[in-house]
């Protein structure tokens, strides 16, 4: 068995622990008989009548400063009330200021979202007309032509066209012009739109505030 | 006193042995900052202001003392008891502007 090198000493393994009593001058611990009795209590001092006056007076001028203190605390002068009044006014004025400027702030920031949008809008559908005018021109021209049924498929046009390719042709020429019509419907239609959202990308760009001074007279300066 | 009343002026003059004294009004407060507690060191003042019948004159109202005067624990803490003589030497505004009020209306003095 190995042994602890930790040695604790015979007083600390003893169970009960004991409160130490008071020690005298010489080191000697006072007997709790001694120490527990009752002292007698402090005898009050001896003042004389102005002593007696003066601590009176003291006690007398402290009660006083602390009921005017609390008086002070308690009612409020014409002055404080003033000033009171006026720090609430201007508490609220700033609130309303600054709720006007959140409100400000908060129109901008929607105002430009939409013309962000309406930016984003404008650049689509100059992007669907482009795309869709070119299929148009593409079927137009491909209008005058037979097909192959293969994939992809090819063109071609016989020197003598048969009553059945004729008519092949016209439907087709027939398709043409009905998409180029419902193309031009759609063509007004977004040009309706495109009005809507210039006006508001305008109004954006209007209020974006203009430098005080311009560049060339800030180049004289 | 001063501490309410900023247009006292202080003596600040090198004090000497006499010490400072308060008289009923005043007695129990703190010369620089009228605390009423844990007065701590007593008040010397300079020679000029204990000289002749300013001799036992109350140091904050010039009111004949009956007490010694004190600094708080926290005006020796901050070291307020070594700015020099802490007598007040003028009236200030309140008791100037008393003075011409009960001229005016012709009140006595208590």
């Amino acid at each position: 068995m190995v042994k602890s090198s930790i040695v604790v000493p015979p007083q600390a393994t003893g169970g009960i622990s004991r409160k130490r009593l008071p020690q005298d001058s010489q080191g000697a611990e006072i007997p709790a008989e001694v120490y527990f009795e009752e002292k007698p209590k402090r005898p009050r001092l001896q003042l004389n009548t102005d002593g007696n006056q003066r601590n009176q007076r003291l006690f007398g001028v402290l009660l006083g400063t602390l009921n005017k203190f609390k008086d002070d605390s308690e009612n409020k002068s014409d002055a404080e009330k003033k000033r009171l009044a006026i720090e609430s006014k201007l508490q609220e004025k700033l609130a309303n200021e600054k709720k006007e400027i959140g409100e400000e702030i908060q129109a901008e920031r929607e105002q430009k979202q939409q013309a962000i949008e309406a930016r984003k809008r404008q650049a689509q559908r100059a992007l669907e007309e482009k795309r869709e005018s070119v299929v148009l021109r593409q079927h137009k021209n491909q209008a005058h032509f037979l097909m192959t049924k293969t994939s992809p498929s090819l063109c071609y046009l016989p020197a003598t066209l048969t009553e059945k390719d004729i008519a092949i042709l016209e439907k087709q020429s027939n398709l043409a012009k009905v998409a180029q019509e419902e193309f031009e419907g759609r063509q007004q239609a977004r040009t309706q739109d495109d009005i809507k959202d210039s006006t508001l990308v305008q109004k954006d760009t209007s209020e974006v505030p203009s430098p005080s001074v311009a560049p060339s007279e800030a180049i004289d300066e | 006193m001063a501490k309410h009343h900023p247009d006292l002026i202080f003596c600040r003059k090198q004090p000497g042995i006499a010490i400072g004294r308060l008289c009923e009004k005043c007695d129990g407060k703190c010369v620089i900052c009228d605390s009423y507690v844990r007065p701590a060191t007593l008040v010397r003042i300079c020679d000029e202001c204990n000289f002749g019948s300013f001799q036992g004159r109350c140091v904050i109202c010039g009111s004949p003392g009956v007490s010694d005067a004190y600094y708080c624990v926290g005006c020796t803490r901050l070291e307020k008891d070594r700015e020099g003589c802490p007598k007040i030497i003028n009236l200030g505004s309140s008791k100037t502007d008393l003075f011409y009020e009960r001229k005016k209306f012709g009140f006595k003095k208590r």
